[in-house]
């Protein structure tokens, strides 16, 4: 029924494409005065993604150091854009290759469409690939916090963790796990133990990590379903959306609203401060053994200089507290007195408009009235 | 009718316009230089280890004779208040006829990890306030005091309620368990003491994750795409390398400082059960009497705004008033809106106080 149809539309999308790219290559030599050799050898790639990233290396060196971090950041949303892009398209050429008239067909093959994207996120997730961008953002995000952390690059740890993830399932943890706890023997059985916890941390971590990143199935997949209920909503109603951007936008819109409600969950909570606690652990081991080994290289342990810190810290407070006396607060105190030396002053005003004609005792009287308290004056 | 009406053709035509835009933003961004923040004249009058207390020149005749000190939080850095000529809350209050002093907590390293709450306020505001004192030859002052350092100053004003004429709180926590606090919800089961003990001081970096994690596909991804669309205009590009600039600019949070505040606050709720206690001192917020004004963003992702007005219930004050400002937790600072709003809520609300 559609082969004839099908091969047509894909020629067209090629050509057009092929169009894109001269258009492209052409605007950036204009744009940056470049010779056609340096753009020649990417004339020949064609995902669009692919073709950025190319773009990308061959003009950065033309771009001052202070913006080059920002403008990757550029660069790779660019790049999860036309993934998207092309993710969606597709959808869009079966749409279209089906011809569906009744309003019953589009929503059937819209229906199908829909699933076949959600197995096909959920699979990208699963395998630990590379999959759209776009659910790789806040995981990314945790990547590079976690090479801080470390001081190790990124592109180092997402190998690591690829591989771990692919294989940890559940039996490859706990044969892991046996193989750990086996008893130490011999003059380095201490070490030999050292290293069988941290092996322990390390592998805690990836199932934390792992669990961290079942969440984000679970936001693809909520995803899905808000866009695809946003998007049948819209057709009922006989508005379209009618151009790529918005339909990106509606993507990050129901991305947002299935985050927001995950992550307020009691589950995305524990799994957040699983993943946190079991990193910490990590580290937390290994800085004790990098001290071991300092300490006996005899030179000094970051434990030697937080007990040199805390000391100095502790110092310096004994400093200032006997270059400036601490006193109990009396700012409670002060303030009260204030308000008597106000009420004071009033008496005083007060007496001073006394006709001077009053007598002794009037003045006397007054006095008594006035005092705080009714204390009785010297006077009296 | 099909939802979608995009054909290939004008798939690829918008396909070329994104990335003529990208190439365009390019070239702007190579004819940009250094991004400058925080432009408004100023003097340094007091420093202390890496704190700074820095006095605006005042730009009127004659500015309030009580001068405000802007307390900012430990988190980030507190030129966001003075980031550019036309988004600057100082330079507003300054033409309001505001005395404004600005105090910098500056990069704490190794060497402050064991400052505590009690060092910051007790210590260096405690300081602070008493050097603006002595310039002024006053005993009181007033505080403006933003996100965390609104939490600070309300400690602060608690603990020594003399010292402080008027205070202002902006987009402050003060009750740290709201329903729809994202951040505290997700702090509760943290082995903080593990993390500080690890870390020592906590790494800006964990922040920034924490912070672009509360909208991660708008805050790490659309709104680059956004920009975009706008890349190839200078002056937007300039906003948007200075907003960056400031997002990143995350300095380390003092190990033991971070430790109590998210114990205290965060996890215990303490601040609004009357028990935090710094140093010798107890927290008591009804001991707040002094005259309060409370500014607060409706739709603030990071204080939610019931997390800010939960003050009311607290304070001893009778004269308290809230100020609502219909925007987020940036936008109070840097929207246009918020540079005519802002500065002349509070200015009116001083001058009806001075």
């Amino acid at each position: 029924m559609t082969d004839h149809s099908t091969t047509s539309t894909n020629q067209d999308w090629l050509h057009l494409q092929q169009q894109y790219w001269e258009h492209w290559l052409t605007l950036t030599r204009q744009l940056f005065n470049l010779p056609a050799s340096e753009l020649n050898k990417m004339s020949a790639t064609s995902p669009w993604g692919d073709a950025l990233e190319l773009w990308w290396q061959a003009l950065a060196p033309k771009v001052d150091n202070d913006h080059h971090a920002v403008f990757r950041k550029f660069i790779d949303q660019g790049k999860i854009y036309f993934g998207f892009n092309q993710e969606f398209l597709k959808i869009l050429q079966t749409l279209s290759d089906n011809h569906p008239t009744a309003e019953q067909d589009w929503q059937t093959l819209w229906e199908s469409s829909f699933i076949e994207l959600k197995d096909h996120f959920n699979r990208l997730l699963n395998d630990g690939k590379t999959g759209l961008g776009f659910w790789e953002l806040p995981l990314e995000n945790w990547q590079r916090t976690w090479s801080a952390l470390f001081n190790l690059p990124s592109d180092v740890l997402q190998q690591l963790q690829t591989e771990a993830l692919t294989k940890g399932q559940q039996w490859f943890s706990q044969e892991w796990e046996r193989c750990f706890s086996i008893p130490g023997v011999g003059c380095l059985q201490d070490w030999q133990t050292r290293y069988q916890a941290r092996a322990k941390l390390w592998l805690n971590y990836q199932q934390a990590h792992e669990q961290y990143i079942s969440l984000f199935s679970k936001i693809g997949s909520f995803t899905v379903d808000l866009l695809r209920d946003k998007i049948v909503q819209l057709g009922l109603q006989g508005q379209s959306v009618n151009n790529l951007r918005a339909t990106y936008d509606l993507w990050i819109d129901c991305g947002e609203m299935a985050y927001a409600k995950i992550a307020s969950s009691d589950e995305y909570r524990e799994h957040n401060a699983n993943l946190i606690n079991a990193l910490m652990a990590l580290k937390q081991h290994e800085r004790q053994l990098m001290d071991e080994l300092l300490s006996a290289l005899n030179m000094p342990t970051r434990k030697d200089f937080d007990t040199l810190i805390y000391r100095l810290q502790q110092l310096r407070r004994e400093l200032r507290a006997r270059a400036v006396p601490s006193v109990p607060d009396h700012s409670a105190v002060l303030a009260a007195l204030q308000t008597e030396v106000a009420a004071l002053r009033a008496e005083l005003n007060a007496l001073k408009t006394v006709p001077k004609k009053a007598s002794n005792r009037t003045k006397k009287a007054l006095l008594k009235e006035t005092s705080p308290g009714g204390l009785p004056t010297a006077a009296s | 009718m099909l939802p979608f009406q995009i054909r290939p053709d004008q798939a690829v035509q918008e396909m070329l316009e994104f990335n003529q835009k990208l190439a365009e933003g390019l070239k702007t961004l190579t004819q940009i230089g250094h991004i400058d923040v925080g432009i408004t004249p100023r003097e340094a009058v007091y420093q202390e280890d890496k704190l700074v207390l820095y006095r605006y020149r005042p730009i009127v005749g004659n500015p309030s004779p009580i001068p405000l000190l802007i307390v900012y939080a430990l988190v980030n850095r507190p030129y966001m208040v003075d980031l550019q000529p036309d988004r600057s809350l100082v330079k507003n209050l300054l033409e309001v006829g505001q005395d404004v002093y600005l105090l910098d907590w500056g990069y704490p390293d190794g060497v402050d990890r064991y400052l505590t709450l009690d060092d910051y306020i007790n210590g260096y505001l405690y300081r602070c306030v008493k050097a603006i004192c002595r310039r002024h030859t006053l005993e009181k002052i007033n505080l403006l005091g933003i996100c965390q350092g609104g939490t600070f100053s309300l400690c602060y004003s608690a603990i020594y309620p003399t010292n402080v004429r008027n205070l202002i709180t902006m987009v402050t926590p003060v009750d740290f368990k709201t329903s729809s606090n994202l951040l505290s919800h997700w702090i509760q089961q943290v082995d903080i003491d593990l993390l500080v003990d690890t870390l020592g001081n906590i790494p800006g970096e964990l922040l920034n994750w924490t912070f672009l994690s509360l909208k991660p596909f708008r805050l790490t991804g659309q709104k680059y795409l956004d920009m975009i669309d706008s890349l190839g205009n200078v002056e937007a590009a300039k906003n948007f390398l200075r907003m960056e600039k400031w997002i990143f600019d995350s300095p380390d949070q003092a190990g033991e400082a971070f430790r109590q505040f998210i114990k205290e606050f965060f996890q215990n709720n303490a601040l609004i059960k009357n028990k935090v206690t710094l140093g010798e001192h107890r927290v008591e917020l009804k001991n707040v009497t002094m005259p309060v004004l409370n500014i607060y963003a409706t739709e603030d992702h990071l204080v939610p705004a019931e997390a800010s007005t939960a003050l009311k219930q607290y304070v001893g004050t009778a004269d308290y008033t809230e100020a609502p400002f219909n925007g987020g937790h940036i936008g109070i600072y840097v929207s246009r809106r918020a540079q005519k709003e802002v500065p002349t809520t509070i200015s009116r609300w001083l001058e009806a106080r001075t």
